[in-house]
């Protein structure tokens, strides 16, 4: 009976919100399941513990004073833990010591076999003059 | 909201945009473009930085634009206003164009600075699927006006397409990530210097100015005639 009382608009209106939180709903039950699973990239700890086989994305800091690119080597950590990794293409000009970078390849137990490796640049911007 | 939607204020509203526009937008253009060319090298990135005075712009644009054509949908949807239909399909136009344009300048930055032109990164991939969701959108436009599809099912995508501003917006935040965390966000944290913010801030400007002149130049244009069919 009160149905009947609503006028068509607030019955428009009630069909809209119903749709618009079955699509939230729906949308946020999706992102809560998959969620771990949309992180880009692991962090050099979760490798040590995790022991994944195959391809792995790992990202971290080029740690100062390990960068060879003559043996094609870098040691990538993050917080405590380190990571060895091998790389044997030229790395783009923005892999630096102290920069952040991430890293796909495969972990054999000991290094990382890296098969690409990519600059990550933080939110920050500085002026070259000072 | 609603006086806003009310034919005489958008119509007054499109018509003074548009004459203001024609005669201040160009100076102001030029002196953003003196500004842009005059903010200083970026230490770490080099010049390829300054693909932030294009690509943010974009972003920010898709993601407003995309509030917008949910919201005018969801006022279509409730009260089946002709103006609000029209008006969220200038939204989508804006907010496609500028959705694509801002992966191609992403991609284009990222391949100078990270080293890839793409990676299925939540950041990227969310941008994508609002990307397709807009030319979905206007796909289906096109197909209510030929009467295949109804216009209830227009504005449905719309909704499902602002479900993916706050999804893009945390994405930086809620998961690790090769895009960086946004920088206009945390300015308290001096992430920029002024020399490089006040360009990005007049470059913004502009580029919402120049896409409300477009809306309203296509407002006076369409509503008129579609209007006398009703």
């Amino acid at each position: 009976m009160r149905m009947n009382k609503l006028k068509p608009y607030q019955i428009r209106y009630k069909s809209m919100l119903q749709t618009l939180l079955f699509i939230v709903g729906g949308v946020g039950v999706l992102i809560h399941a998959l969620w771990d699973g949309l992180h880009v990239y692991q962090l050099p700890g979760d490798l040590v513990v995790n022991k994944p086989v195959g391809h792995v994305y790992v990202g971290g800091v080029v740690k100062p004073g390990s960068l060879s690119h003559g043996d094609q080597v870098f040691s990538l950590f993050h917080e405590s833990e380190e990571i060895l990794v091998h790389f044997h293409m030229p790395l783009p000009p923005m892999v630096r010591e102290q920069h952040a970078a991430v890293v796909i390849g495969s972990w054999n137990g000991t290094y990382l076999d890296a098969s690409r490796v990519y600059a990550k640049h933080d939110e920050y911007y500085r002026d070259n003059k000072s | 909201m609603i006086q806003f939607l009310s034919p005489r204020f958008a119509k007054a509203f499109a018509y003074w945009t548009h004459s203001l526009s024609k005669y201040l937008f160009a100076p102001y253009a030029f002196c953003v473009l003196m500004m842009v060319l005059f903010a200083p090298v970026d230490a770490v990135q080099g010049s390829v930085y300054r693909m932030i005075y294009i690509h943010v712009p974009c972003a920010i644009i898709s993601l407003m634009a995309c509030f917008f054509m949910g919201v005018f949908s969801i006022v279509y949807w409730v009260y089946h206003l002709r103006i609000a239909q029209i008006l969220s399909y200038q939204a989508a136009r804006v907010g496609c164009l500028a959705a694509w344009l801002s992966i191609i300048t992403g991609a284009f930055w990222g391949y100078y600075t990270w080293g890839t032109w793409w990676l299925w990164d939540m950041r990227l991939t969310a941008q994508f699927i609002l990307a397709l969701l807009y030319t979905l959108y206007l796909l289906a436009y096109r197909a209510s006006t030929l009467r295949m599809i109804s216009s209830k099912v227009v504005a449905l995508i719309a909704i499902i397409a602002m479900i993916d501003i706050p999804i893009i917006h945390f994405s930086v935040e809620w998961w690790q990530s090769l895009h960086q965390k946004s920088t206009l966000m945390s300015l308290t944290n001096h992430t920029m210097p002024y020399s490089m913010y006040m360009p990005l801030l007049a470059v913004i400007i502009a580029v919402v100015w120049l896409n409300l002149w477009w809306s309203a130049a296509y407002f006076m244009h369409h509503y008129p005639i579609r209007n006398a069919h009703e």
